[in-house]
């Protein structure tokens, strides 16, 4: 089920490997991998409901290896009052473990990227278990204090 | 044994033998059998075998802390301190807000600071004689009870002028406590009662504890705080009877003599040190790289006019600290108090400044985005009319998302798409 074993000098695994390995990892947690998939033009990708969450796996290539990406868009940006609500996205940055918040083009997420190297279905759990947590826990208190909307809802 | 050095040090003083004296107080004062009171009165004796101002000021700062209760000591290291750093020359006018302060006319420079007499054979010298008129050797000669201290909260109108206590420049200065990063000193920089000290010193504090002296001491509320100068602005209740002179120099001459005086008549003494660094005016470089507590003591030239404040910032480069020019302090203090007047605003402890949307009860300050205090802790909702204040002014709304929040370089601050 790991990455780890594999030796580099024997050759790394492609990417494909890689998304087998998650596609194995989703299925041990209940995930129907084939309905989760989303057409990609580069590298793999899955989404899902986790609770009331939205996550988005993504498994991309880099230089240095392959990737595991985990994140869950949480809200769409309010109109005005954006200052006070970037402060605290950055406050609470400092408070989260394993995870970040961050903003792409209009909308909020809560990200977690992690080599696939070592990668084993525990940790993806917990590393799923983890953003869609904070997702659940920060959406509806953000929107409610800062405006804007829930991700994908009206 | 140590007794006998204490008193045959003494002799040898009132003899004139002064290093002899000073060889036989330091013996007493290093021997542990001299008790607390003894070794107070040696160290004051102490300060009359030399005529280094530096070594005797440090003797009679080792006598108060040997015997802090001892009010005669007090009294006269206090009347020593006087003569080393004169009260004001002349109850100057307060400067004009925004404007330098006037250059002094002649005849209004302070004299040179003299040095106390030295002590006259067979003559009893003043720092030891309160003390041994009965019994000059006595071990333990009971020091008079500390008066009660007074304690001025609550029992003082707001605002009040607060007498001189010694009428020197320690009536100004006074210890900011509360703080993040330890006491610091503060001082009364124009006649307005607002203390000056450092940011560093006050950190994200709202209020904090003023001494005035040991056991007088009162709340400050923070008012302003800039950490591009690193300046706190503490309100108090309580006003100086006037300003301090001021040096009239926009700038401190290179190679300037400069003493900051802290909490308790600690005096760090260093020079304005010269360099080709391009800075802004207000900074004081100085050679300073110790001090007795955070910062924020008042610095003064030598001829005892107020030059700035001590900070603890440093350069990239070197340890030592660099100091604010007071022009820059009391201009400050003009602005904020104008403000004050003019606009309702809240102290917003995360940036410093005087938060207008805080002031009027909305949730975040404009400048920073920070929770105001009176937010904190309650159920927080977007407000329509709280909008324009973390708005920029007539900011064009976004070709994409439509949002009227502004851009940085050229992109929307909500989108990130271009604006043009």
């Amino acid at each position: 089920m790991a990455f780890m074993g594999r030796n580099r000098q024997q050759g790394a695994p492609r990417i494909e490997q890689y998304a087998q390995t998650v596609e194995a990892i989703l299925a041990n947690i209940g995930i129907d991998p084939a309905q989760a998939r989303m057409a990609m033009s580069d590298g793999f990708g899955w989404s899902f409901q986790r609770g009331s969450a939205t996550i988005e796996i993504y498994v991309t290539q880099k230089e240095t290896g392959g990737y595991l990406q985990v994140l869950s868009p949480i809200a769409h940006l309010p109109m005005t009052g954006l200052l006070p609500l970037y402060r605290r996205l950055l406050e609470l940055n400092l408070q989260m473990t394993e995870a970040a918040l961050g903003v792409y083009t209009e909308i909020v997420f809560v990200f977690v990227e992690r080599p696939l190297d070592g990668l084993d279905a525990n940790e993806a759990d917990q590393i799923i278990n983890n953003v869609a947590a904070y997702a659940d826990e920060l959406d509806d208190k953000l929107v409610s204090e800062f405006g804007g909307r829930l991700y994908g809802r009206i | 044994m140590s007794y006998q050095y204490l008193q045959m040090g003494i002799a040898a003083a009132q003899g004139g033998s002064m290093e002899e004296a000073a060889r036989l107080l330091r013996l007493a004062v290093k021997s542990p059998e001299v008790n607390a009171q003894s070794r107070a009165v040696a160290y004051m004796w102490l300060a009359e075998t030399t005529t280094d101002t530096a070594q005797k000021r440090a003797y009679y700062q080792q006598a108060v802390e040997s015997d802090p209760a001892n009010a005669d000591i007090r009294a006269r290291v206090d009347a020593f301190l006087a003569t080393q750093f004169q009260p004001p020359p002349t109850p100057t006018a307060p400067p004009p807000p925004g404007s330098l302060p006037e250059a002094p006319r002649s005849g209004s420079t302070p004299p040179p600071a003299s040095l106390p007499e030295a002590p006259r054979a067979g003559s009893t010298p003043a720092p030891y004689a309160a003390q041994t008129a009965a019994n000059p050797y006595t071990p333990n000669p009971a020091p008079p009870a500390p008066a009660m201290p007074n304690t001025v909260s609550a029992q003082m109108p707001p605002a009040q002028i607060l007498a001189p206590q010694t009428g020197t420049v320690l009536d100004y200065v006074v210890s900011v406590i509360g703080g993040p990063n330890g006491t610091g000193s503060g001082f009364f920089a124009s006649q307005h009662p607002i203390i000056a000290t450092t940011r560093h010193v006050v950190g994200g504090a709202e209020q904090v504890t003023i001494e005035f002296s040991p056991g007088r001491g009162a709340t400050g509320t923070v008012i302003r705080t800039y950490s591009d100068y690193d300046l706190a602005l503490i309100r108090i209740d309580y006003a100086p009877p006037s300003a301090l002179p001021a040096s009239p120099m926009p700038r401190v001459p290179d190679e300037t003599a400069l003493t900051a005086v802290s909490y308790g008549g600690a005096m760090t003494s260093g020079r304005q040190r010269p360099t080709t660094r391009v800075m802004a005016s207000y900074w004081i470089p100085t050679d300073f790289s110790t001090l007795p507590d955070a910062g924020g003591a008042p610095l003064f030239d030598p001829q005892n006019y107020l030059v700035g404040m001590i900070t603890r910032d440093t350069s990239r480069s070197a340890d030592h600290f660099f100091g604010v020019h007071i022009s820059l302090i009391r201009q400050c203090i003009d602005t904020v108090l104008a403000d004050l007047q003019t606009t309702k605003a809240a102290y917003c402890a995360q940036c410093g400044s005087q938060s207008r949307a805080g002031g009027l009860g909305y949730f975040f300050c404009e400048v920073c985005g920070a929770v105001m205090p009176a937010a904190q802790g309650i159920t927080r909702y977007p407000i329509p009319q709280a909008e324009p204040f973390y708005a920029p002014a007539n900011a064009p709304r976004c070709p994409h998302c439509q949002a009227v929040t502004g851009s940085h370089n050229g992109k929307c601050l909500r989108c990130g798409q271009p604006t043009v």
